[in-house]
């Protein structure tokens, strides 16, 4: 499983990846599935789900804008929206 | 060639700023246009560039410097945003057609300073007696015909002070003059990447404060569903497939400028331009527009007596030395110098030239003078 993190534009996503890096948690800025927005082609950042709290409190914290955040089974496939 | 027209295209470039243009074109594709390696390269290729233009302006946003064509496009874009028909927009007498043009263009109230050159006191008192009830005020760094440096940071403290948004037009100082763009707190500022930032001709960038009005709509690689240009700087001024070589070259260009600093980029420039001014000096039938206050760059402009202004620059380009001759764009800027009639002879300065140079153009203008009273 891992966990993706929507952002307003590729801009925002590079720019929350980056502050991920710097505080030690990898990520790849990704295009995001289709599915997952209804604004078109967007942008997020993918990263190890066992990191996606800590991501989500970082970013807040450095007022990094973001979307929402979902995990991806590794079974089905499938994205599960995450309640942040 | 002894190049002394690093006002109009800086041509001397750090060697890493073509390299990175060469390897751009073989391996970055569009930014925000696939998730294939080719297109996130172009994508980290361009948010680094960000990333280092906001480092140099002093800005934690990176998002917030927008890539441009060139500074003109910048400029069109800052006063689209702020200015409307009979807007009243106060501007330094000494502003480029790049300014003056999309402002006549937009049907604005435009009042210009009449103070003199290098008159720094002059001029701040006057922006203070002409802001209450501008919509917008415009004012350049430095002149680009003479060099002047302008009190932009008093006139922007006096734009905070009287609430009138300010477009800073930073095309001769970015990459000289260190740059605060929040510290400053004006709107926009707009400069090239081809000049002081040593970046390839055709890039140029846009600071915002906050997000502008588009000058291009179209794709974006975001958003696509909606039918107009996203809200979010700096996509919404990117309308289009950005220039990634050039911006990669501009990443090198604006690299080597924090490695050297401002500092000493421009007290390199200004050794070489009053080397240069001293020597001129002393020549008869030669006017040197040189300040008698510390507030000059590396410019400098210089009518001959003997000859016209084209006739100099001419003779000179065919003895290896590059100057630009005219009104370099700049009509207002003549006009308030009164030199409207004749235009200028320019020198300017790069941060690659040397004494040398400066001995060598300097015995040259000499010659030339020499010969034509000969006549």
């Amino acid at each position: 499983m891992y966990a993706i993190i929507l952002f307003r534009s590729l801009t925002y996503a590079q720019r929350g990846s980056r502050a991920l890096s710097l505080a030690g948690i990898p990520s790849s800025v990704i295009k995001a599935p289709q599915g997952l927005t209804e604004k078109g082609c967007t942008y997020g950042v993918r990263l190890n789900e066992t990191k996606l709290r800590r991501a989500v409190a970082l970013l807040d914290g450095h007022g990094i804008d973001r979307g929402r955040a979902f995990l991806r089974s590794r079974l089905t496939g499938e994205y599960r929206e995450v309640p942040l | 060639m002894i190049y002394l027209d690093s006002a109009a295209t800086s041509l001397q470039k750090p060697p890493e700023v073509a390299r990175a243009v060469a390897r751009a074109m073989h391996s970055c594709a569009s930014p925000g246009r696939g998730d294939h390696a080719a297109a996130m390269r172009a994508a980290e290729t361009v948010f680094a560039c960000r990333e280092e233009a906001a480092a140099l302006f002093h800005m934690t946003q990176p998002e917030n410097v927008v890539f441009t064509m060139n500074a003109t496009h910048a400029l069109n874009i800052a006063i689209r945003s702020l200015v409307r028909e009979e807007t009243r927009v106060a501007v330094s007498g000494f502003e480029h057609n790049a300014v003056m043009r999309p402002l006549y263009a937009s049907g604005a109230m435009i009042q210009a300073s009449d103070t003199p050159l290098f008159d720094s006191e002059a001029l701040i008192r006057w922006f203070e007696q002409s802001l209450p009830g501008c919509g917008a005020a415009v004012c350049t760094c430095v002149s680009n015909v003479f060099g002047f440096i302008l009190p932009v940071r008093e006139i922007a403290m006096l734009c905070r002070q009287y609430g009138v948004p300010l477009i800073v037009d930073a095309s001769q100082s970015a990459g000289i003059l260190d740059l605060d763009f929040p510290g400053l707190g004006a709107a926009f500022a707009a400069m090239p990447g081809h000049k002081g930032l040593l970046g390839p001709q055709g890039t140029g960038i846009l600071l915002c404060r906050d997000a502008g009005m588009p000058l291009l709509s179209g794709g974006t690689g975001g958003d696509s569903r909606s039918h107009f240009m996203p809200e979010t700087l700096p996509e919404r001024l990117e309308a289009g497939t950005h220039n990634v070589c050039g911006i990669a070259g501009l990443r090198e260009g604006i690299r080597f400028v924090r490695r050297r600093t401002t500092q000493r980029i421009y007290s390199v420039e200004e050794r070489l331009m009053h080397r240069l001014a001293a020597r001129l000096n002393k020549l008869p039938g030669l006017r040197v527009f040189l300040s008698e206050r510390d507030n000059q760059s590396g410019v400098l402009s210089v009518i001959p007596s003997g000859m016209s202004c084209d006739a100099l620059s001419e003779r000179l380009g065919a003895a290896g030395i590059a100057v630009r001759s005219g009104l370099h764009c700049a009509p207002l800027a003549h006009e308030t110098a009164g030199t409207i009639q004749t235009g200028t002879v320019r020198l300017s300065v790069s941060p690659f030239n040397t004494p040398q140079e400066i001995d060598c153009a300097a015995e040259r203008i000499e010659n030339i003078l020499k010969n034509s009273y000969k006549l």
